[in-house]
């Protein structure tokens, strides 16, 4: 057990783990927190509908179609989540397996991608905290108000379509912030080897 | 001379925290004032389609279809910081 341990913490340390950890330790809380933003919607739809039992059949017919808007963003964010995390590691780790792995160029990047990595967890846990906000604050709005049939459905669609922009689009940032990360490593390094050269 | 130092990394700390509460607070408000927009925008099509006579299901789909693409312009015109809460680089 403990001999295990051993060789798997100086595995840890090599730059290509470290990498796939950062990118799975991102889009799994990008996931969690999509979970948990789609959860607070659908709870926020079913108080909707719970206040709609008392109109007319269309507008219940209304809510429905709506529900399944709103599990078709689910899904769709879901797989988006997926692919992303397929194309984010294809695209980070075949230039990583194609050029010279040298520990010393890695070193410098690894404070960099765990700096991009802490801020990129802070920005996705700050927008759902916005995000989960502003749902609690068009629940309560719907408390107050009572339910003026399509606006507070179409409210809970919005909502939760920009959350899965705003989320697709910080994971492209990580991911394209990443990638820029490794050839500025790779020059520093050649230019720093160039001018050792060009020294002697 | 330590001390200076000490206090020179608190200021430096306490800043970087302020700025960051700052900006949560402005994407916090960009958001909100964006989604409002929309969602007004959004309530005004669905009700000139009620009144137009569409039914009830496409409305609510017509509805939506514009809202993403207002959604989508929402976000293109704001600033990148905004959205993933970075410092602008």
């Amino acid at each position: 057990m403990n001999n295990s341990l051993s060789r798997l913490v100086p595995r840890l340390r090599e730059p290509a783990l470290q990498l796939l950890a950062s990118v799975i330790i991102v889009f799994l809380l990008g996931f969690g927190a999509d979970i948990l933003l789609q959860r607070a919607i659908e709870l926020f739809v079913a108080g909707i509908v719970e206040q709609d039992t008392l109109f007319y059949s269309a507008v219940r017919q209304q809510d429905v179609f709506a529900q399944n808007i709103l599990a078709l963003i689910k899904q769709l964010s879901f797989l988006a989540l997926g692919v992303g995390f397929v194309v984010t590691l294809v695209f980070l780790f075949i230039p990583f397996y194609r050029r010279p792995r040298s520990t010393t160029v890695f070193q410098s990047v690894s404070k960099q991608w765990l700096k991009a990595t802490l801020l990129t967890l802070r920005g996705i846990a700050t927008v759902t905290f916005i995000f989960l906000v502003v749902t609690a604050i068009y629940e309560l709005f719907l408390r107050i108000v009572g339910n003026q049939p399509p606006f507070f459905l179409l409210a809970a669609l919005v909502t939760a379509s920009m959350y899965v922009f705003i989320l697709a689009y910080s994971l492209f940032d990580y991911a394209k912030e990443l990638r820029a990360m490794y050839p500025e490593a790779v020059a520093k390094r050649r230019t720093t080897h160039h001018e050792g050269r060009s020294r002697k | 001379m330590k001390g200076e130092v000490a206090n020179d990394g608190e200021t430096r700390g306490e800043n970087t925290s302020m700025g960051y509460v700052q900006r949560a607070l402005g994407a916090t408000l960009i958001i909100w004032l964006s989604l409002v927009v929309v969602n007004i925008a959004a309530f005004g099509l669905s009700e000139s389609l009620r009144v137009a006579g569409v039914e009830r299901n496409e409305n609510v789909l017509i509805t939506f279809l514009v809202s993403l693409g207002l959604i989508l312009l929402a976000l293109w015109l704001l600033p990148q910081s905004f959205l993933t809460l970075k410092e602008e680089r």
